[in-house]
């Protein structure tokens, strides 16, 4: 079985843990439903990823994963010529995969990507549905269980998506979760009391009123779960706050001295 | 007192703002002592916001950056928690001192419902015992520690009948709810005790304890005295409208300033206007260190390549194959012989696309380090466009936020000559640093220079002042400001000190990383290497 189905690798064996906060599940299943392309937007860490992941599982479909990077080129995302000891030899790359044999293509931080990857899934985002590979000569029309889902943080420092692209996709706006669905996920994800979620999500969300004001954005869910992870492992909670979220907030001095104080205040 | 030297005598103060920014999302305006003010001082919060003296004599390093802080959370406490509702008309000083008391236990014990890691912050300088004895003043300060330490038990039957009235519980976690008219009762039924006692206390000596509590006269201010509390030289929104020649030169560019005590940018707030430097005469290029042109050129190619990761022919991946590579790894592979693995191309971004702009501090403060800054920019503009790069040289200086002047020694565009050259060595150092407003009119220059790497050097020493602010760090916090708003749009910005000081206030406006100290022109190549 596993050596018929190419996308086994990307099949989603256990419930990804997701603590909706709205109607975005359902949401999501409209769009599904029509395969209509869909753009996540939100801070970085506040659970988009994890989100698809679910959504994935929820629907049954493998999801194809691709975080963008600033080299990420359309190349890397629809394939290319390898040489093996026979010659040359075709790979498709992972979009090629998922439309290829009907996935849930996931491009984590499209606008990271190179100007022209956005412009090589144009024609995936219409009712064409296709995607020309001109490298190999092929013209791939996507599977009907073909779903295109990218994410994008508007915030502070990173890279706009195009309008051309943009408007290709439905949009579903994710934020930070309130305070007490952020606990919950703490509490849920790494097994901490609720006095330590408590903390740790008042502390998160303390940082994130230096967003804009010296820091780039404050701290992430996933950030606070590293730290009760961390604490879990054995450490202090001052300890675990410094090494999970100041080191990997800032490099400015003062700021990393402010943030250690409000976590020394915190505990 | 230059305001740098205020700043200088503060330091420790910049972490301040931020620190209550995360603690109770509130920016009061801290200020520095300022002269005149009392050696021991303590704290006070006016409506100017809060005024800091210098720890205590001994305090040094990381003590002394807790007891900044302790005093800074107090007072913050204060500002989240307290209601002004006390008046001191018919309330007997020594129920005056006891409100001070009460009330300081009240926001703290608040607070830290919100952040229990204060009480360690707060705790540590709570050091008053029964080896103190039983003067006014050490029962004060031995009821101020047991309403702050739970684990603090004093004998004295007074000092715990104020705990058994402040806390609702034995354990010390249940603060009464008392505040205004029901914590005055309180004291006043306290200091009726200390009457009973025959306890002198003379309100002229009375000073708050522990030394991190501000002396509460914000809670008592009486509208009148705010103005006299007003230190001098303060002016709360750091405005001045003397600039004597605002009328008679037309505004030409406007650029907001960012005022960290409201957290928000100003529009339209400072006034830029470009000029010419006055006619000058051509000037020969200056005798330069041998070799240094050559190494700067090499390494502004190489800086201007930086960016791109993709440049080399041969790569293990990419978008298509480099042909002879592989059919040089085909052929090798059939000959069962080693081959390369890097048969790929990848896309190479055209090198050189580089802009520069070089902005020279020509404020009086710089006067002695103005030649080797002028040296470094002639080198530097030079060897930038040789290299390729479109280069922009620009000194300024400031009278206040009206008049911010740029001068324009070489535009974009513009050939580096000897007229340039002389434009350049005509700059004189005079007048102030507005250097947010410069920064912001060069990084809005650069960003319409077409280029893939925009790069902003600043000469000088970073450090800025005007005649209108008197506020430490409100310049500073501008500039950084502007700093980081650059970086954001992928801009380089790069402080380069010319002058002799510690760089404390370049580090401050471009982070630890985005300064470098130039002490002569053959240092240059490897300062703009490293971390440029």
């Amino acid at each position: 079985m596993d050596a018929h189905d190419p996308l086994h690798a990307w099949r989603i064996a256990q419930e990804p843990f997701y603590r909706a906060v709205g109607d975005e599940c359902a949401r999501f299943e409209a769009a599904w439903s029509r395969r209509l392309p869909l753009l996540l937007k939100g801070p970085t860490g506040c659970g988009k990823t994890r989100f698809v992941e679910h959504m994935a599982w929820r629907l049954g479909r493998p999801l194809v994963t691709v975080a963008c990077h600033e080299d990420t080129g359309a190349g890397d995302l629809v394939g290319r010529w390898l040489l093996d000891a026979d010659g040359t030899r075709w790979q498709d790359g992972p979009l090629a995969l998922a439309a290829r044999h009907g996935a849930i293509c996931y491009l984590d931080e499209l606008a990271e990507a190179r100007p022209e990857t956005a412009v090589a899934i144009h024609p995936l985002t219409d009712t064409r549905r296709m995607l020309p590979l001109e490298r190999r000569g092929e013209l791939l029309r996507a599977h009907p269980d073909f779903m295109l889902v990218v994410s994008f943080n508007p915030g502070h420092g990173s890279r706009m998506l195009r309008s051309a692209t943009r408007q290709r996709f439905c949009g579903l706006a994710f934020d930070h979760p309130q305070a007490e669905d952020e606990a919950q996920i703490l509490m849920h994800e790494v097994g901490i009391d609720v006095e330590l979620a408590s903390a740790l999500v008042a502390l998160g969300r303390r940082s994130r009123r230096l967003a804009g004001q010296g820091l780039e954005e404050g701290a992430s869910t996933r950030m606070l779960v590293r730290a009760a992870e961390l604490v879990r492992a054995g450490m202090a909670p001052r300890e675990a706050c410094r090494m999970a979220l100041v080191a990997p907030l800032t490099d400015d001095a003062t700021l990393s001295e402010a943030l250690a104080a409000a976590i020394d205040a915190s505990f | 007192m230059p305001p740098s030297d205020v700043l200088a005598a503060a330091p420790g103060h910049a972490v301040l703002a931020p620190y209550l920014r995360l603690l109770w999302n509130i920016a009061p305006p801290i200020h520095a002592p300022v002269l005149g003010m009392d050696a021991d001082a303590a704290p006070f919060l006016s409506e100017q916001g809060l005024h800091l003296p210098p720890p205590p004599p001994g305090l040094e390093g990381a003590d002394a950056a807790a007891w900044r802080r302790a005093a800074a959370a107090h007072a913050a406490a204060h500002l989240v928690f307290s209601r002004r509702l006390f008046g001191r008309a018919g309330v007997a000083p020594v129920t005056q001192a006891l409100v001070d008391v009460l009330e300081d236990a009240r926001v703290e014990a608040l607070a830290r419902r919100a952040l229990p890691g204060l009480r360690g912050l707060w705790m540590r300088w709570h050091t008053a015992s029964p080896a103190d004895g039983q003067g006014f003043a050490a029962l004060l300060a031995r009821l101020a520690r047991a309403l702050a330490d739970p684990g603090y038990d004093d004998p004295h039957p007074w000092v715990r009948k104020g705990r058994s009235l402040f806390f609702l519980d034995a354990a010390g976690e249940v603060v009464s709810p008392a505040q205004g008219l029901a914590l005055r009762r309180m004291a006043s039924a306290l200091g009726h005790d200390l009457g009973q006692m025959r306890m002198a206390f003379d309100p002229r000596t009375h000073r708050i304890v522990p030394s991190y509590r501000d002396d509460n006269r914000w809670l008592w201010l009486a509208p009148e005295q705010e103005q006299a509390a007003r230190p001098p030289g303060a002016s709360p929104s750091g405005r001045d409208d003397r600039a004597p020649d605002a009328a008679l030169v037309p505004p030409e560019r406007l650029y907001p300033e960012w005022d960290a005590r409201i957290g928000r940018l100003r529009a339209s707030w400072c006034e830029v206007r470009e000029r010419r430097p006055p006619p000058a005469v051509a000037r020969a290029p200056a005798a330069q260190p041998a070799g240094l042109q050559a190494a700067l050129v090499a390494m502004l190619r190489r800086l201007a390549r930086a960016p791109s990761r993709r440049a080399g022919l041969r790569a293990l991946d990419g978008e298509g194959f480099d042909l002879d590579a592989a059919i040089d790894a085909a052929a090798a592979r059939r000959h069962r012989l080693p081959f390369d693995p890097r048969v790929h191309r990848r896309p190479i971004t055209a090198p050189g696309g580089g802009a520069a702009f070089l902005l020279i501090d020509t404020s009086a403060s710089s006067e002695a380090s103005l030649p080797l800054a002028l040296a470094a920019a002639e080198a530097l503009a030079q060897a930038l466009g040789d290299a390729g790069w479109c280069v922009t040289v620009q000194g300024f200086e400031s009278e206040g936020r009206r008049a911010v002047t740029l001068w324009r020694v070489l535009d974009a565009g513009e050939r580096w000559d000897d007229h340039a050259r002389g434009r350049l060595h005509a700059l004189r150092a005079a007048h102030s640093t507005r250097l947010g407003a410069a920064l912001r009119h060069a990084i809005d220059l650069l960003a319409q220079c077409p280029a893939s790497r925009r790069m902003l050097w600043l000469l000088g020493d970073a450090d800025a002042h005007d005649i209108d602010i008197h506020e430490p760090g409100y310049l500073a916090a501008d500039a950084r400001h502007a700093v980081q708003a650059a970086q954001q749009q992928g801009i380089g910005m790069r402080a380069l000190v010319c002058a002799d000081d510690d760089g404390s206030a370049a580090a401050r406006i471009f982070g630890p990383g985005g300064w470098a100290r130039v002490r002569s022109l053959e240092e240059l190549p490897h300062v703009l290497g490293g971390g440029a």
